[in-house]
């Protein structure tokens, strides 16, 4: 892929000097590799075990824990529907692209840090309109980038702070949220 | 009124998606090994959002006296599964809950 420069661009390698801090990302810079991980997604391979969410009727049946689904699935069935962080009536479809949104929206956060040994980007942004009856204050969205995929999207009430765990070093901010 | 159904109702998603988690990790931890490093990762940074904000939020619930006694009931029995579990989470190092669990 073509950088801003013209030049080759490896997203992945920005990140990660970024989170070394061997480069400062230009503005233009930190928009490609933010477009790059929007068009991530999750993982599309069904690798991820049904556990917190066995009992479930999904895709016409009755999911048992140890059925694997694809982790995309998963985090709807766990955010939208058992814990009903997005708004009543949000498709799998919905929750993917209002993931996208945040990413790509200009008031967003973004952070790397080291999580339980492995870099990740995250984005952190008001939730707004996306708050459902079991939501909170913000909307958190993690990018593993060894992977290049998405590994969580999530809503927290403990904003920056609760980003703060024992299992996180290292946090960067790239871009404070506004 | 409506204010007061829109808290039970979290209330009970609260409880209900950390029992849930809890239910289903004996199975998850025998099945570990076996789960890409991105899908563990996934389960850990969820045990930290279980852990740092709804076993917190439920615990403010319940010392404020703000939990229907059905929800202190559950709350309690959540507590008491949940230290049945710590072993698991301390074999995948996981966060520690923030709150006592001893008091059921």
């Amino acid at each position: 892929m073509l950088g801003p420069r013209g030049q080759f661009f490896d997203a992945g390698r920005f990140m990660l000097e970024a989170a070394n801090k061997t480069r400062q990302l230009a503005e233009e810079e930190l928009r490609e590799v933010l477009e790059s991980v929007a068009r991530a997604r999750f993982d599309p391979e069904p690798n991820t075990p049904a556990r917190g969410v066995s009992g479930i009727y999904w895709q016409g049946r009755r999911l048992n824990a140890a059925d694997r689904i694809t982790s995309g699935e998963r985090h709807y069935l766990r955010h939208v529907v058992i814990r009903e962080e997005w708004p009543a009536g949000t498709t799998l479809e919905d929750y993917i692209r209002s993931i996208s949104e945040v990413i790509l929206d200009d008031r967003s956060g973004v952070f790397t840090s080291l999580y339980q040994g492995r870099w990740q980007l995250g984005i952190i942004r008001r939730s707004e309109s996306l708050r459902g009856i079991g939501g909170a204050e913000w909307v958190v969205i993690e990018y593993r980038i060894d992977i290049g995929y998405w590994t969580t999207a999530y809503q927290l009430q403990a904003g920056v702070e609760g980003l703060m765990v024992p299992a996180r070093e290292e946090l960067l901010w790239l871009r404070q949220p506004k | 009124m409506a204010q007061t159904t829109e808290v039970n109702k979290r209330i009970w998603t609260r409880i209900r998606s950390l029992n849930t988690f809890i239910h289903d990790l004996p199975g998850l931890e025998e099945e570990w090994s076996s789960i890409p490093s991105g899908v563990q990762s996934s389960f850990s940074l969820e045990w930290d959002q279980l852990m740092t904000e709804d076993i917190q939020e439920l615990t403010e619930c319940y010392n404020l006296g703000e939990l229907t006694e059905a929800q202190r009931s559950s709350y309690r029995e959540l507590l008491h599964e949940l230290k049945e579990v710590m072993p698991i989470v301390e074999k995948l190092n996981w966060h520690r809950p923030s709150v006592p669990v001893d008091i059921a």
